[in-house]
């Protein structure tokens, strides 16, 4: 018999014994036996039947619970733990299990938390980061933070963590059971605050701030637990986002976290503006228990949660309430909000800043929250289309300034309508407005438009202001912060003709109506600055600046961030009109206003406003000052690890300029890398800038003798400015340039000298000035030279290279290796001409 | 995920497996994400199962066969994750053997740890001998089901479901002891 065959009866038996073990269950227990005995002929298949019988009386508990994969081991008392012995478990949860345990080196007596992490928690890859993470943790010390003593794996290769065992109760609990007052309450949550605002100066984010992670001892100090924890676990976690399953919503997290976004410090600002909401109202911003993940995201993300102050009116007497609504109406409703908004760019920009105006509402000083742009307003009624107005906004603002001054207007449109206080009657009222506009059954706008039509957000915003003059009648100030909003969003739209009319309505309408001393009218000003320099009518444009400066001075905080804006702005237009000198000294004023205001802390506008002065005195032939300012943006820029800015490129593309201008080649070659890798990223890979930034790097390859490779570049760079109907714009002599250079490095002079003819011609569309001070002419001038001396035409050469050499040497002195560059190719076309007049001989006629 | 769910219930092999690729990581998130203030959660895969069918899109389309179908397949995912845990654990051991504590509040004292890998083994073997009989183990030891949820996807009685997963419980105690 073949072995196949064995196999095969011993299966056939087995099967046969479980048919009649099931059989043989019928019959009474006794019986069971001679009743297999009489029916079953088979021997072997009775053996194995009987064997199960006996299996089955066995009886006790075999695998009576389902085998869940979660539990880990218990550790019995008195288990070891690296230095540590366990006492007794405290608590198990999804996450693992937390054992409470003593050091028991004889070094010294302390309790500590363990925590293990749960078996299926465990990625095998997640050990390594468990470590590195680990050591930031075991840095991070605070008198309200659990600290972070120990870690490691068993020998199991479970890892754990301990911690400083904290005695005290949750946060809510302690101020439930204490009947805390609201000024204790508050005192309290600031303390929380602190040694959140510490982990982040060290850049390191809780991720899971809630109730349970904040204790307060017996003492009535607050402690919190696990800082760090959930990202060290979270690294763990493989994320699939292929899928449509989403994670379960906890009570705490910020949109972004549902939304498995980028997760910041300020995901902890939304998480500690839940905490104080409930807190201080006893509840919840939302009522998130009874719904599905999919109803608790949409809840999360999509809708406003009630006030707090409405929030704790409405719950009536049945509930015990912590402090009366009308202490909660107004600022603290105002400071929840701002710290819980769905938007983490609008949310407060530090703990610190949040904790501060909790302090400042403590001292009755007036809050820094300011009412939410009305602008969301509208965008919250075109609804379906809001993000397309965002988008639009942000992509258009950003590239007002161009390559050559970057401005960060993304962060203006946040702020410009920041001014006016937040009354919560008056954003009531222009909620209103809104509605009487387009929701009333009554209103023009159905008829006009119809029910469900397809409506451009255009026709949306011309019907809304429209409206203005009639529905506000009495309101000038919300006409004109209504208008200005419309304003900013034809702005934002590109419809820049509109955003100039509407903003001077409402210029018109705040000089007639609102005194000189209100905010909105320098914002009215302002608006209509940049309407102008956005229709490029430069000369209109300033003198609604300076006003706007000076009313703004008159009208606001001298850190405004809005009168760094305008600063900013008016530095942006003496740029382009080349009044370098002013230029600089407005992003100085810019700058200085944003520096006080941060107080030392990074900031995106900061760095890109020392990388627009960087540019500033690189025009100016000021390398030294501008390579400082670049470095500084650099490094402002590494300090916000979190987010990478599209900014970083061009402040990268002007520093590579530098160094070509000062001879250091790779150095150059490496920054425009960079700038390239960043810019495909954050413009994405057919964006007109990224053309822009390739012919840097295309220049950088070259002068590194890397001249066979950049074919493809150039390639790149041209399908781009072509896919954008860029080709006959003057910004293609950026590429067309470089082009030109690389031709000519390959001895393609035909090529080249179409390339250059091409610049020559773009360049006379912007009619820059000879005399200008400008490296790009004197680059023109210089490579038209080269490349005649290398056609063998020294005589009509040098008159080129001797205007490039004069430009360079006023720019930035003779000792610069650019200048040292273009006077060698000078003495070289000098030789050759002597050594061609001692021959005789004269350049060849010119063609054509 | 509807759509390859109703491939596998219509015997389209491959679209389980896919399934499996695609819900795995979720299964391991939530267990994660199961930690929210409260202490002592346990988690059981109904509980799992429940959070992740809730967000399939259309689910509420496809009705309870449905659901016990893709119970189904979470519970042979966590016996995977059983699996893979105990021989995590046991590759750093000499001896090989693995005991893995199961469900604690449920356990009887005296009871002994089960090794998984070796249960793991002879349910391949009662899967060769009875197909049916080791699903059924599959759902209910590893998924959790209940017996009428296993009917359902078996498309067999309850009384039925009972009877194989004594059979099989005394056939694996016997080959275990």
């Amino acid at each position: 018999m073949g072995g196949q065959e064995a196999d095969s009866q011993a299966l056939t038996e087995q099967r046969l014994a479980l048919e009649w073990f099931e059989r043989s269950l019928d019959q009474p227990e006794a019986k069971r036996d001679a009743w297999l005995e009489e029916h079953c002929g088979d021997a072997g298949v009775r053996e194995r039947v009987r064997r199960l019988l006996v299996a089955d009386s066995g009886g006790d508990s075999f695998m009576e619970s389902p085998a869940y994969p979660l539990l880990e081991t218990m550790l019995p008392a008195g288990s070891r733990v690296g230095a540590y012995r366990v006492d007794r478990l405290i608590a198990e949860g999804g996450m693992g299990s937390v054992y409470l345990a003593h050091r028991d080196d004889g070094v010294y007596e302390q309790e500590v938390a363990i925590k293990f992490l749960h078996p299926l928690l465990r990625a095998p890859e997640a050990n390594r980061r468990f470590a590195s993470e680990r050591q930031i943790l075991a840095q991070l010390q605070h008198p309200n933070i659990a600290q972070m003593l120990d870690a490691g794996h068993t020998d199991e290769n479970v890892p754990y963590v301990v911690m400083e065992y904290v005695d005290g109760v949750s946060i809510t609990e302690f101020c439930r059971r204490n009947e805390t007052t609201l000024r204790d309450r508050l005192a309290l949550f600031r303390k929380v605050c602190s040694a959140v605002s510490a982990a982040h100066r060290v850049l390191i984010v809780h991720r899971d701030l809630k109730p349970g992670n904040i204790l307060v001892t017996a003492e009535g100090r607050p402690m919190l637990l696990d800082f760090g924890i959930a990202k060290m676990l979270d690294q763990g976690i493989e994320v699939n986002r292929a899928t449509t399953v989403m994670a379960l919503t906890p009570a705490y997290a910020s949109p972004e976290q549902i939304q498995r976004r980028t997760i910041t410090t300020s995901s902890d600002i939304y998480s500690l503006g839940v905490l104080l909401y409930e807190l201080l109202s006893g509840r919840r911003p939302y009522e998130l228990d009874r719904l599905s993940p999919a109803q608790a995201q949409s809840v999360v993300c999509d809708t406003a949660p009630p006030l707090l102050s409405q929030s704790v009116a409405a719950a009536g007497s049945d509930l015990v309430v912590p402090v009366p609504a009308r202490q909660l109406r107004g600022d603290l409703d105002v400071i929840v909000m701002k710290a819980m908004h769905k938007e983490p760019d609008r949310r407060y920009g530090s703990v610190q800043e949040f904790s501060e105006d909790i302090h400042r509402y403590l001292r009755g000083l007036p809050i820094h929250a300011r009412a939410d742009r009305v602008g969301y307003r509208v965008a919250k009624f075109v609804g379906r289309n809001r993000w397309a107005v965002v988008a639009a906004l942000m992509v258009l603002l950003s590239l007002v300034g161009g390559i050559l001054a970057s401005t960060w207007q993304a962060q203006r449109a946040e702020q410009a309508a920041l001014l006016a206080q937040a009354e919560q009657t008056k954003a009531e009222k222009i909620n209103a407005f809104y509605k009487n506009v387009f929701m009333s059954p009554s209103s023009q706008w159905l008829s006009s438009y119809g029910k469900g039509a397809d409506v451009s957000i255009e026709q949306v915003l011309d019907f809304a202001g429209s409206q203005v003059d009639s529905k506000l009648a009495s309101e000038p100030a919300l006409q004109v912060d209504v208008l200005d909003t419309l304003a900013l969003a034809f702005q934002g739209m590109g419809v820049y003709r509109k955003s100039l009319e509407v903003a001077r309505r409402a210029l018109e309408t705040a000089q007639r109506q609102l005194p000189a001393t209100s905010p909105l009218l320098a914002v009215a000003e302002y608006r209509v600055a940049q309407g102008y320099y956005l229709t490029t009518e430069l000369e209109q444009a300033e003198p609604h600046y300076l006003r706007a400066i000076s009313l703004a001075r008159e009208s606001m905080p001298a850190d405004a961030e809005v009168l760094a804006l305008m600063h900013n702005d008016l530095a942006v237009l003496y740029g382009d009109q080349h009044r370098l000198g002013e230029a600089e000294r407005e992003q100085q004023s810019a700058l200085d206003i944003l520096r006080r205001r941060m107080q030392g802390k990074p900031f995106p506008a900061i760095a890109i406003g020392i990388g627009n002065l960087g540019f500033l005195r690189m025009q100016r032939g000021n390398l030294k000052g501008a390579m400082d300012a670049f470095d500084s943006a650099e490094s402002m820029f590494a300090q916000m690890p979190d987010r990478e800015f599209a900014e970083k490129a061009i402040v990268l593309y002007n520093r590579s300029v530098v160094h070509t201008v000062n001879g250091e080649y790779a150095q150059a070659d490496a920054d425009a890398r960079q700038a390239v890798q960043i810019a495909e990223k954050q413009y994405g890979r057919d964006h007109p800038l990224l053309a822009t930034i390739l012919a840097r790097r295309i220049e950088t390859a070259v002068d590194l003798n890397e001249a066979d490779s950049v074919a493809p570049l150039v390639q790149r760079a041209r399908g781009i400015n072509a896919t954008h109907h860029n080709s006959d714009k003057p910004t293609s002599a950026r590429v067309e340039l470089p082009a030109a250079y690389w031709y000519l490095a390959r001895r393609d002079f035909a090529q080249a000298s179409k390339a250059l003819d091409t610049v020559e011609r773009l360049r006379r569309q912007v009619q820059v000035p000879d005399d200008r001070l400008d490296r790009v002419s004197a680059r023109i001038w210089a490579l038209r030279g080269e490349l005649l001396l290398a056609q063998g035409k020294p005589a009509q050469a040098r008159p080129l290279l001797q205007r490039a050499v004069d430009m360079e040497r006023k720019l930035y002195g003779p000792d610069v290796a650019e200048t040292r560059r273009f006077q060698a190719l000078l003495d070289k076309a000098g030789e050759a001409n002597a050594e061609d007049a001692a021959q005789g001989k004269r350049d060849p006629p010119q063609d054509g | 995920m509807t759509r390859l769910l109703t491939d596998w219930q219509s015997g389209d092999l491959a679209a389980g497996d896919r399934l499996i690729r695609l819900i795995y990581p979720d299964l391991r998130r939530l267990a994660f994400r199961q930690l929210d203030g409260a202490a002592q959660v346990t988690l059981q895969p109904t509980a799992l199962v429940h959070e992740v069918w809730l967000k399939l899109d259309g689910a509420d389309r496809l009705g309870c066969e449905s659901r016990a179908h893709f119970m189904s397949l979470v519970a042979r995912i966590m016996r995977q994750i059983v699996i893979d845990h105990a021989r995590h654990r046991s590759a750093g051991k000499r001896d090989g053997g693995v005991r893995i504590t199961l469900h604690e509040q449920l356990r009887a004292p005296d009871q002994q740890d089960l090794d998984v890998l070796a249960l793991d083994q002879a349910l391949y073997r009662l899967a060769s001998i009875d197909k049916d009989k080791a699903r059924i183990v599959e759902m209910h030891y590893f998924g959790g089901m209940s017996s009428d949820e296993i009917a359902a996807v078996m498309g067999c009685s309850a009384i039925t479901v009972k009877r194989g997963w004594r059979t099989a419980k005394a056939w694996l105690r016997e080959q275990l002891e």
